[in-house]
């Protein structure tokens, strides 16, 4: 299973301090929560402190000859995504509430659902809808609009965006 | 499945067929979370594209 690797590879990160914290989100994250559905990459939230630390990461990868392509870094077979926190709140606040799950022996975080239909609002593409309304049944309504409430800003209008998708259901 | 075979409208074939889908959905999404990574990494090699990335190639 090459995400396992990848997850150990992650974890050795965290031994070493190249990061501070990470968390499954993305297409991964939706099929922990919900039915497997195909995914091409690995999406990773780390807990980085600055862009000179985002550098570091791919610098450590690339110093260990592994394959960048485009926005991914090939770990163990599997292209991974790394999504830094500093870029808002929102991501940094998933990374510290995610579940602490193990899979076959190894230990990993998933952000939680809540934190998972709230970055699918930020990035809302067409099948970010879709999988908001299938996640919305193991959500925690009050604490999602709670949620949505303090991470939104002009630019990214959460709870507007939230309202759009429900109107769908009708 | 046997259901569908014997539906003999429009209204109660759909009813059937999202009942059984359903019901399908909510046993993919109660298995581990170990089994449905084999899953995906099973779906993942039996759409690798070719070299001009047109192409579909199963295994």
């Amino acid at each position: 299973m090459a995400l396992l690797g990848a997850l150990k590879t992650l974890n050795g990160l965290k031994r070493e301090g190249v990061i501070r914290d990470y968390a499954i989100c993305g297409g991964y994250a939706a099929s922990y929560y919900l039915e497997p559905a195909y995914t091409y990459d690995l999406d990773i939230l780390v807990l980085l402190d600055s862009d000179t630390d985002y550098h570091a990461l791919y610098e450590y990868f690339r110093q260990r000859g592994s394959r960048i392509e485009n926005v991914y870094i090939v770990v163990e077979d599997v292209p991974v995504q790394f999504l830094p926190s500093y870029i808002g709140p929102l991501f940094s606040e998933a990374i510290k509430k995610a579940r602490r799950i193990t899979v076959k022996g190894t230990r990993t975080k998933v952000i939680t659902v809540e934190h998972l239909i709230a970055l699918f609002l930020v990035s809302f593409r067409p099948k970010d809808k879709i999988r908001i309304l299938e996640l919305l049944e193991q959500a925690d309504k009050r604490l999602l609009d709670e949620m949505l409430r303090r991470f939104e800003d002009e630019k990214t209008p959460l709870r507007q965006r939230f309202k759009k998708v429900l109107a769908n259901l009708q | 499945m046997k259901k569908l075979l014997y539906a003999r409208d429009s209204r109660r074939f759909w009813q059937i067929f999202n009942d059984e889908r359903e019901m399908r959905r909510k046993k993919l999404a109660s298995l581990p979370f170990a089994r449905k990574i084999a899953i995906i990494e099973r779906m993942q090699a039996d759409t690798k594209l070719n070299a001009w990335g047109c192409e579909m190639r199963r295994r």
